[in-house]
């Protein structure tokens, strides 16, 4: 008899406790983020969209050292043409393609490149209607300067 | 009331015979209609504080802050193709829901929701409303054996075995409103409790309204009495075979039941539509303002009805609250929850109440 009632009291007392929180998550405002209005605010080491850098003046990152080819766990992920420029001696990056629809998102690449010229961005809405417009070429994964900038910014801030 | 209305009609150049034989249907179109529109914004309700409950968001598309969401699913699951399998018995897979919605219909029929608000008055309400909230369970029972399929069987044995358990620590609890009121009518049964706060029976049968309120839950099927449903195991119980209307009629009783089960227990332990003073607020406060007699009767009918749903929502707030603590009993536990604890507390509250009212009356 006595041991029902210790019992019944514990119980009483738990079930308000839990009661009690639960009453306090009331008040708080919701952590629900209402995705296609507001977007997340990713970190970042966030594995997205590749994209290539180009410098402060315009030129291409890239070296076209085919680094990333060769470490890319896909086959043919990436597709790399080089030709040497006749005056400079340079090489010269004709074509660029990745076709991020292969892509498995691992980030090899980006780690391997000796002049961080390919990294991944934050971009993930990569949804498309046909494997063909998954395919980008030298042109759609290049950014400009500015942004190529504000991209490396973000990248060192994680190195720190 | 019916004078009024032949007249209406006759002025329409309709015969009398329309009259009489309309006249029975209106209070019946009325409650059906209340019904639906409890239970939609009831639905809407539970979304929206469980939603904050849980620090999430709830329904906000549709409308303003997902107000019409409700709608939305209910002209949606009216609009569901019909599914019955193969195996199915046809004729009870369509009983069923029909059985398990009607008898929560007549219960609100029979509530006192104001003084005059009262569809059916009858001597004995008390017992039919708790006879004829047992019968949903038989709906549900057929629900489970008609579907051919183990989930939905299984849910309606635990349905049979949890209803019949429950059933009884129920009656005991509401046994000491009958020895308090004097009555098995529920308007008598309200007006017994006039008076103010400290005259209501929540005080002389305090552990009758734990145990009812307990009892109630596990007859809804609600958290965390929802064995007959329980998603995490039986997929979704008695309906997993359900589609379209037929669903949406359990639905709807379901939340009906909640509904008028709140109902009940402030109808019988928290004075119904009285108020927790000595009178009512409009006599109170207006009664030099105004002295027409008949807007102080639709004052005091209004403030009737305010009180009776200030106190059913509170409780319907809490039993939301207590669905988003606390998690399922498992089978055993429900059993032995029920026979060993609820059933003894029952009849010591009805001891209780009796010695109180010996003492009170002397008699």
């Amino acid at each position: 008899m006595k041991n029902a009632v210790n019992k019944t009291i514990s119980g009483i007392i738990e079930i308000a406790r839990g009661m009690a929180t639960i009453m306090k998550h009331f008040f708080r405002p919701s952590i629900t983020l209402e995705y296609p209005e507001k977007k997340p605010d990713l970190p970042p080491r966030f594995r997205g969209r590749l994209a290539l850098l180009t410098n402060s003046d315009g030129t291409d990152a890239c070296i076209g050292c085919k680094s990333c080819v060769k470490v890319c766990p896909c086959v043919d992920l990436i597709q790399i043409e080089t030709s040497k420029d006749p005056e400079t001696k340079k090489i010269v990056v004709e074509q660029f393609t990745i076709d991020i629809g292969r892509c498995i998102f691992c980030g090899n690449c980006t780690e391997i490149c000796p002049k961080n010229a390919i990294v991944s961005t934050d971009e993930f809405e990569l949804a498309d209607y046909s494997r063909e417009s998954l395919v980008f070429d030298k042109k759609a994964l290049t950014l400009d300067p500015e942004k190529s900038q504000r991209l490396r910014d973000k990248k060192e801030k994680e190195v720190k | 009331m019916y004078d009024l209305y032949a007249k209406i009609l006759n002025i329409l150049r309709l015969p009398e015979i329309i009259a009489q034989l309309t006249w029975a249907v209106i209070p019946f179109a009325c409650i059906a209609a209340l019904m639906v529109f409890v239970v939609i914004f009831l639905v809407l309700m539970e979304r929206k504080f469980l939603a904050w409950l849980t620090v999430r968001k709830g329904p906000n598309r549709v409308g303003p802050n997902g107000f019409l969401q409700t709608f939305a699913d209910a002209i949606k699951l009216l609009f569901k193709e019909d599914i019955m399998s193969e195996e199915t018995n046809k004729l009870l897979f369509t009983i069923a829901p029909v059985i398990a919605f009607a008898p929560v219909m007549i219960i609100y029929g029979l509530m006192p929701f104001t003084e005059h608000l009262i569809a059916i008055n009858i001597a004995v309400g008390l017992f039919l409303v708790f006879a004829l909230s047992s019968l949903t369970t038989v709906g549900i029972v057929l629900a489970g054996w008609s579907s051919n399929n183990k989930y939905s069987l299984l849910g309606g044995m635990r349905s049979a075995a949890q209803a019949i358990s429950y059933e009884i620590p129920l009656v005991i609890a509401v046994l000491s409103i009958a020895v308090l009121a004097g009555s098995l009518n529920l308007k008598e049964i309200v007006t017994a409790q006039s008076g103010g706060l400290f005259s209501w029976n929540i005080f002389p049968a305090f552990i009758g309204f734990i145990v009812l309120f307990i009892c109630s839950i596990a007859e809804v099927n609600r958290v965390p009495f929802d064995l007959p449903e329980a998603e995490s195991e039986l997929v979704s119980g008695y309906n997993t075979e359900y589609s379209g209307m037929k669903f949406a009629l359990f639905f709807l009783a379901e939340y009906a039941a909640l509904f008028i089960m709140s109902v009940l227990i402030s109808t019988l332990f928290l004075g119904g539509y009285l108020p927790p003073f000595n009178d009512y607020l409009s006599i109170i406060l207006l009664d030099n303002i105004i002295k027409n007699q008949a807007i102080m009767d639709i004052l005091i009918h209004l403030e009737q009805g305010f009180w009776l749903v200030a106190k059913t929502y509170t409780l319907l707030f809490l039993i939301i609250w207590i669905r988003g603590t606390l998690p399922r009993l498992r089978a055993d536990q429900l059993m032995g929850f029920s026979w060993k604890f609820l059933l003894p507390l029952a009849f010591i509250n009805l001891i209780l109440t009796s010695i109180i009212k010996l003492a009170i009356q002397g008699y």
